[in-house]
């Protein structure tokens, strides 16, 4: 008897996964990219600040590396032989546990790193830059099309550019040919600490973080009616909902996660028009900060 | 005054070296930019990489570049400033490309790639391969037509993998425009009336272009003459273009600089151009595009096409 349940405990903990552990079942604002992705746009479009040769879209999530860093240019060109070897820019440039943990979350399976490529840029400002580039292969299968990409970028003195991680959510406004974006940078809460004073911040509760997400909302809807004219665009509050997301990892080994809000919203269509799932997340921040909130042309 | 005769010098020597550029691709019409069955000629599959320069496509082949030797593991490749110097076109390949340009260029860094030739999870040791990217620049400045920047290969040692490169010639002759009868096809959209290409193809670098043997003029051009005739009576019977006619018009000799040589001056490669012109051109008075069989100082002709788009579509 024991035997067989040592057999079976065996024969089944592979596929413990199915079992439906509730921190592996996608949040539904993060499932609802997969019915509605959203739009097809390189990140320099949404971050004009962003260099598209080394920032990358995954799901609803945003790596953004800045561009040339103007400091570099005043010393003078490094030239080529003072660059990093390829291979000791391929090792910084690997990705951690965090940034794996939170991209398999955003598809909810994990995802095998495979090396695209290491490439050396030449900026005319600034010098030169390693890209190294993997695209991602669902390790359960499942894939078609374009595979999903990671870039990121490394100086030619071998020091990691850290990229801007921003979640981002859009909604389709067919008739008005634009999406409506939200973006939200991610960070921990210690970098947005004010200068010299130790505020101790307050977290907002869940009704009043609901109540900042349809102010913001609200503003901004009046703006976009007054820019786009035609029918007004209006939403009603759905609910509001929490998510972890891992973030780093701390020298100890231990996940240090942040928690971020999304209210919902859906569009009030009218009668003659076909209801949809689709719905729109304003994100704030577990502080209280609202994200960007701004429209983009649709792009064929 | 005496202060303004040195400039006024140096601007008439420089323009004088880009006229003379060799008379034979001088006067050429401009490759047709319509034509896009490169890869028909250099292999007929698609696993080239191939760019083309004027008359001049070069290619490498995927075998090419995947060594079947052991691989090198990625702490071992090449550096990359050993790389980018290495691929720079040398003043040889500079000068084929300024020729066939028609244009004087020059070559500036764009980036270096390197890339995994296989999947590192299934093999253990997949190689790599550098491919260095180079933006032609006009140095007078102006438009430049496509491609702007070339691709060139090397080995994960640093070893230059050079494109083999081919000469070519294609002129189209336009077919009449298929009118189907609205009955038999009623769902029929008017679509761009078929050409005929006529495609010259003539390896270049091999044993037999570079060998010492050399025929005479008279043969050469009998040569050339006869592979052109074959082709025009295939034209006529199996493509049914009867209404398209020929005449010989003259040859030339062309000279494409090569390689570098070991005095450290530009080896040149002799090539006879014998030259054909469509007769129907005469009446139209429209320019024709002069249509040229290569052919070797050693008598090999260049291997010559028809590719019918009315097959292909």
């Amino acid at each position: 008897m024991r035997r067989f349940i040592v057999l079976t405990v065996i024969v089944l903990s592979p596929f413990s996964n199915l079992w439906g552990d509730p921190e592996l079942r996608p949040d539904p604002m993060l499932l609802r990219w997969k019915l509605f992705p959203g739009p097809n746009l390189s990140v320099n479009k949404l971050i004009p600040d962003a260099d598209p040769q080394s920032s990358c879209m995954i799901e609803s999530l945003i790596f953004a590396s800045p561009k040339e860093k103007r400091s570099d240019s005043e010393h003078s060109r490094e030239s080529l032989e003072t660059v990093v070897p390829a291979e000791t820019a391929f090792k910084i440039a690997e990705p951690d546990k965090a940034v794996k943990a939170l991209i398999s979350q955003h598809f909810s399976q994990d995802h095998r790193f495979k090396l695209d490529a290491v490439e050396l840029v030449s900026h005319r400002q600034s010098g030169y830059r390693w890209n190294v580039i993997w695209s991602l292969w669902p390790e359960r299968g499942g894939f078609t099309g374009v595979p999903f990409r990671y870039r990121v970028a490394v100086t030619a003195r071998g020091e990691l550019i850290v990229p801007d991680c921003y979640q981002f959510d859009s909604y389709a406004l067919p008739k008005h040919k634009r999406w409506l974006c939200s973006l939200l940078k991610l960070e921990f809460p210690e970098v947005t600490k004010k200068q010299g004073k130790n505020e101790v911040r307050v977290k907002p509760t869940k009704k009043q973080i609901e109540e900042r997400g349809i102010e913001a909302l609200g503003n901004f809807l009046v703006k976009v009616n007054t820019d786009l004219g035609g029918q007004p665009v209006q939403f009603h509050l759905l609910d509001c909902r929490a998510i972890e997301l891992p973030m780093r990892v701390d020298p100890d080994g231990k996940m240090k996660t942040i928690k971020i809000w999304g209210v919902n919203f859906k569009q009030i269509l009218g009668p003659d028009i076909r209801k949809t799932k689709d719905f729109f997340t304003v994100w704030l921040s577990e502080y209280g900060t609202v994200s960007e909130l701004k429209t983009v042309p649709v792009q064929w | 005054m005496r202060f303004l005769l040195v400039p006024v010098v140096l601007c008439i020597w420089e323009s004088a070296s880009v006229a003379q550029t060799p008379p034979e691709f001088r006067d050429w019409n401009q490759f047709p930019a319509s034509f896009h069955w490169q890869h028909e000629l250099v292999s007929g599959s698609n696993d080239e990489q191939t760019f083309q320069l004027g008359h001049v496509i070069f290619s490498c082949s995927d075998s090419m570049m995947n060594p079947q030797q052991k691989s090198i593991p990625l702490g071992a490749v090449a550096p990359v400033a050993e790389v980018v110097a290495v691929s720079e076109p040398d003043a040889a390949y500079l000068a084929l490309i300024n020729q066939q340009r028609q244009q004087k260029l020059a070559c500036q860094f764009q980036k270096a790639r390197l890339v995994p030739l296989g999947d590192s999870e299934l093999v253990d040791n997949p190689g790599f391969r550098w491919e260095v990217t180079w933006k032609l620049i006009p140095i007078y400045g102006g438009l430049i037509e496509a491609p702007s920047r070339i691709q060139l290969f090397v080995s994960a040692e640093g070893k230059p993998i050079p494109h083999k490169r081919y000469l070519i010639d294609a002129v189209s002759l336009k077919l009449p425009r298929p009118k189907p009868d609205p009955e038999v096809n009623p769902r029929f959209r008017h679509t761009q009336a078929p050409k005929i290409w006529l495609c010259s193809t003539l390896k270049l670098g091999t044993e037999k272009t570079r060998s010492q043997h050399r025929l005479s003029l008279t043969e050469i051009q009998d040569r050339g003459r006869k592979a052109f005739q074959e082709m025009i009576d295939l034209l006529h019977s199996k493509s049914q273009a009867d209404s398209f006619q020929f005449r010989f018009v003259n040859m030339q000799s062309a000279r494409l600089p090569w390689s570098m040589g070991a005095d450290g001056k530009i080896a040149y490669l002799n090539v006879w151009a014998v030259n054909f012109q469509s007769v129907k051109a005469k009446e139209t008075q429209t320019p024709a595009d002069i249509f040229t069989v290569w052919v070797t100082p050693d008598g090999t002709v260049s291997r010559l096409q028809i590719l019918d788009e009315r097959d292909r579509n």
